[in-house]
């Protein structure tokens, strides 16, 4: 979910959508409650835009603190996860 | 939303279903949750989606209270508690601080014997007060302090003040048991914070665990 949103600004249909496809979510309403205790934290920050004709979208994208938590979590991640591929094979 | 839409009235029943199952969380991230929920409706409608599916979708009223209740719950809990049995600790520690300090300022501690030749007439008992004058405030008010900043502070700030506050505390009950029998009274409340300071943290998490906190944001 951090990563996703790391990867830009999305606004919420999409992110349940793409979160919900990859089996991250249960249903695509239980992104919110996540965002909001993600917004709380301070790691994300949300933005109203105005969309065509009038319409309005909601935004959601990481803060600096969202960012830097991404970068750690990435720090972890990536050797872990390399560790556990090669048990799995093993 | 500042235009509140109109929802065909299976949604407004789905919306009100939700609001009234998360009706006893705090209603700043109630209302936090409840608007992204509606952004997506609205979004989805506008789409020309089938509000039955995208509600399908979304899930039930009652799965969503479940994941609203459950973050919020995470999030409260992964906050520093208050009462641990440490701070209990300095919390004792604090109230004999006070109790030493009344007892300085109300408690007769030395007896001064008047008389003549004939025999003692006068019996006049003094407190440290009496007998020492406004530096009792003065050592009072720092034992006091010295105790108490801890009682303010959470985490690691805590951790730290807590440590350096008490070794200051011991030298200092130790200095007043000197002079005083209230000292002792001090040092015990000394030894009741030192006893549960706590011990140094590892610094480095086990890796799963680092993975899984790093899976969820901090409180």
């Amino acid at each position: 979910m951090l990563s996703l949103l790391g990867s830009g600004r999305w606004y919420g249909v999409d992110l349940s959508k793409r979160l919900t496809s990859a089996g991250l979510i249960a249903s695509e309403g239980t992104l919110y409650p996540l965002l909001s205790r993600m917004r709380n934290a301070g790691l994300v920050e949300t933005e109203w835009v105005e969309a065509d004709a009038g319409r309005r979208r909601r935004y959601y994208e990481l803060t600096d603190a969202g960012r830097d938590h991404l970068e750690a979590f990435r720090d972890v991640w990536v050797p872990l996860s390399a560790a556990v591929d090669e048990f799995m094979e093993a | 939303m500042s235009d509140r839409p109109v929802w065909p009235e299976p949604v407004s029943r789905y919306l009100e279903s939700v609001r009234r199952e998360i009706a006893s969380l705090p209603a700043g991230y109630r209302d936090d949750v409840l608007s992204g929920i509606e952004a997506h409706l609205t979004d989805s409608l506008a789409d020309g989606l089938d509000p039955s599916e995208v509600m399908a979708a979304l899930g039930t009223p009652d799965s969503l209270a479940g994941q609203a209740f459950e973050q919020y719950h995470q999030e409260t809990a992964s906050r520093p508690a208050y009462f641990t049995p440490r701070r209990i600790a300095q919390l004792v520690a604090f109230a004999l601080m006070i109790a030493g300090l009344i007892f300085a300022l109300v408690f007769p501690v030395s007896t001064e014997f008047r008389g003549d030749a004939e025999g003692v007439t006068e019996v006049i008992r003094h407190t440290q007060l009496e007998d020492r004058g406004p530096i009792v405030f003065a050592v009072g008010a720092l034992f006091l302090v010295l105790a108490g900043v801890p009682l303010l502070l959470r985490g690691r700030a805590w951790r730290r003040t807590s440590i350096f506050l008490t070794v200051v505390l011991a030298v200092f009950a130790v200095a007043v048991s000197m002079v005083s029998t209230i000292g002792v009274l001090l040092a015990a409340a000394t030894a009741v914070v030192a006893l549960f300071l706590p011990a140094r943290q590892n610094g480095r998490l086990h890796p799963p665990v680092a993975a899984r906190t790093a899976l969820l944001p901090p409180g």
